[in-house]
């Protein structure tokens, strides 16, 4: 795993050699099914990004998927041009947080715009999350995404912004707009691969507990799709262990558990911040 | 205004524990009560957790009227106890008739001699409690009056703003704005809780800059019953935001205020056909020629 993390021929850009620009990147793990869809609306919204005047691609990594992906990205790769589509196909299985992480490294861009291969973007509103990112410097800028459950749209998540009440359950996924940058200067997502199922909630709560800006912006970014098979879905009956020792790495004492202060903020560049307190 | 009303002394008490939407309710009748009645000093407003520095003798001659009574009581119970010494208690309301939030009003504590429903819409005939009921035109006061006359809608960098704690009818209609408006919209959608200072949620400044910034403030109710959230009308008139309420199932027991629309479709046609321009004038026209809030208060005092 560590020599596919380093290994240069992937293509790796140290993070002081990142230009402003967008990478959309996306993990694979056979997903084939959904894949057309994840990657139409990544294609979509690099067009949306270049016509606003961003530089944009999209990174396809493959973590030696069974179901016949690389095949179908191979197709999709013959059709667009490769300074905008990449794919990286991995040999051997890497896990989530590993492949997040070379997709830190394997960005061409500073900000990384994590999708799931199942979800989707919102092209139009991928620009207003990179002006954010622009305008914040935030380390991680992230918007709501409408839950999808067999085509009906059932509720929201990545809907408010940063609380404390984070040690106690995530409500951010991981489609969101990460600062290579500053994200690989605290280590990344966390390489323990026990921890593959909250590597998501890890991060945030290792950015909050290393006192890096989260910024939530008040739009819908994209679209969860609910699948009775995804990991987040199979998490939630692993919760005992795990949470735990969550809580034993940010809030050993419990002191703030329940604290529903607010160490994120709330951003639209329209309109600019949107938490002052009253 | 109408001319001042010779009235006994007026408390207004609201929930400093609860959502702050009940303390601005509660200063603005204040406000509307200053101007209606002719001894300016014999109104006070009081948040519940300060009732006990009242005077006895005064109380005793006072008309309170408590905000939102249940949400009074997180004060603690020895407060609203105290507003039992009162020479009368009246509940100011401003829920559905038939909804969990308005039953609740009657457990906690007050000896409620009778209720104002503020709102756009009378429910008299449909009050379940028994007290009797008075109901109050939810109108702006005179100076919110002067601010939407002001108001100049137009073309704003944002087409829609959703706005209210997460529900599957909220996900619903946000999905419905982004298909059919397109997203260019505010969707703020956090999970309930009240809505009070250092807890992530928006503050009415930050309501206002956001509402101002938007062409439409749309919204559906997040109950069955047939209602029309005038305080949304309100919040969006004030920053120059149409009001556009999502109503499918009661839509004609509620026409005659402008701007519901069946659907989230219905309401893009209308925007393309006439523009915000005319809609939030449409919506100007209606609330100002119903009067101010200060001429309600008044009527519905002299009802007491």
């Amino acid at each position: 795993m560590s020599d596919l993390l380093t290994d240069r021929s992937l293509g790796q850009v140290p993070a002081a050699e990142k230009l402003d620009g967008v990478s959309i990147f996306i993990p694979n793990w056979n997903h084939k099914s959904f894949l057309a869809r994840s990657v139409a609306s990544a294609l979509a919204s690099a067009d949306a990004l270049e016509q606003a005047g961003h530089p944009a691609e999209v990174i396809v990594v493959d973590d030696a998927s069974r179901d016949g992906s690389q095949r179908l990205l191979r197709s999709i790769a013959s059709h667009v041009s490769s300074w905008k589509f990449g794919t990286t196909f991995l040999p051997v299985n890497l896990g989530l947080t590993g492949v997040r992480n070379l997709g830190l490294r394997l960005a061409r861009y500073r900000s990384v715009l994590f999708l799931d291969a199942d979800n989707e973007l919102i092209p139009a509103s991928v620009p207003v999350l990179y002006r954010t990112f622009r305008m914040t410097e935030a380390a991680l800028v992230y918007g709501n995404l409408i839950d999808v459950d067999r085509g009906k749209a059932v509720s929201v998540r990545s809907n408010e912004a940063a609380l404390l009440t984070l040690t106690i359950d995530n409500y951010i996924d991981a489609l969101a707009l990460v600062d290579a940058a500053q994200a690989l200067e605290i280590g990344g997502y966390v390489s323990d691969r026990s921890l593959d199922y909250w590597a998501d909630w890890e991060f945030i709560l290792h950015l909050i507990a290393e006192e890096r800006d989260l910024v939530f912006v008040p739009i819908i970014v994209g679209r969860y799709h609910k699948l009775p098979l995804s990991m987040i879905e199979e998490s939630a009956g692993r919760q005992g262990a795990d949470l735990r020792r969550m809580r034993r790495i940010f809030s050993q004492t419990g002191t703030l558990e329940w604290d529903r202060r607010r160490v994120g903020r709330i951003y639209h560049p329209e309109v600019g911040y949107l938490d002052e307190d009253w | 205004m109408s001319g001042t009303v010779e009235c006994e002394p007026v408390l207004v008490v609201y929930p400093d524990l609860g959502n702050f939407f009940y303390e601005t309710l509660a200063r603005r009748l204040a406000c509307a009560a200053i101007s209606s009645l002719s001894d300016h000093e014999q109104i006070r407003l009081e948040p519940a957790s300060a009732l006990g520095d009242l005077d006895d003798d005064w109380l005793a001659t006072a008309t309170a009227l408590v905000v939102n009574p249940a949400e009074c009581a997180l004060s603690g119970p020895s407060g609203l106890k105290r507003l039992n010494r009162a020479h009368r208690r009246i509940a100011v309301l401003a829920d559905h008739v038939q909804t969990n939030w308005f039953a609740i009003q009657f457990d906690a504590g007050l000896q409620i001699d009778a209720i104002i429903d503020v709102g756009f819409v009378p429910q008299e005939h449909d009050n379940p409690s028994g007290v009797p009921y008075i109901f109050l035109y939810n109108a702006p006061l005179h100076d919110e009056a002067d601010k939407i006359k002001k108001q100049v809608p137009g073309s704003r960098p944002l087409t829609w703003a959703l706005i209210g704690h997460a529900t599957s009818e909220r996900a619903a209609l946000a999905d419905a704005l982004v298909q059919d408006l397109g997203p260019s919209g505010v969707v703020f959608l956090p999970s309930l809780r009240p809505v009070r200072a250092h807890g992530g949620l928006l503050s009415p400044a930050a309501l206002d800059r956001l509402l101002s910034a938007a062409s439409c403030y749309v919204w559906c109710s997040h109950h069955r019953w047939a209602y029309y959230e005038s305080f949304r009308f309100l919040d969006a008139m004030l920053a120059g935001a149409v009001p556009c309420k999502i109503e499918p199932r009661h839509f004609e027991s509620l026409a005659g205020v402008p701007n519901i629309y069946r659907s989230v479709g219905e309401l893009g046609e209308r925007l393309a056909e006439v523009g915000p321009e005319s809609m939030f004038d449409a919506a100007r026209q209606h609330y100002l020629a119903r009067g101010t809030l200060e001429e309600h208060l008044a009527r519905a005092l002299a009802r007491v």
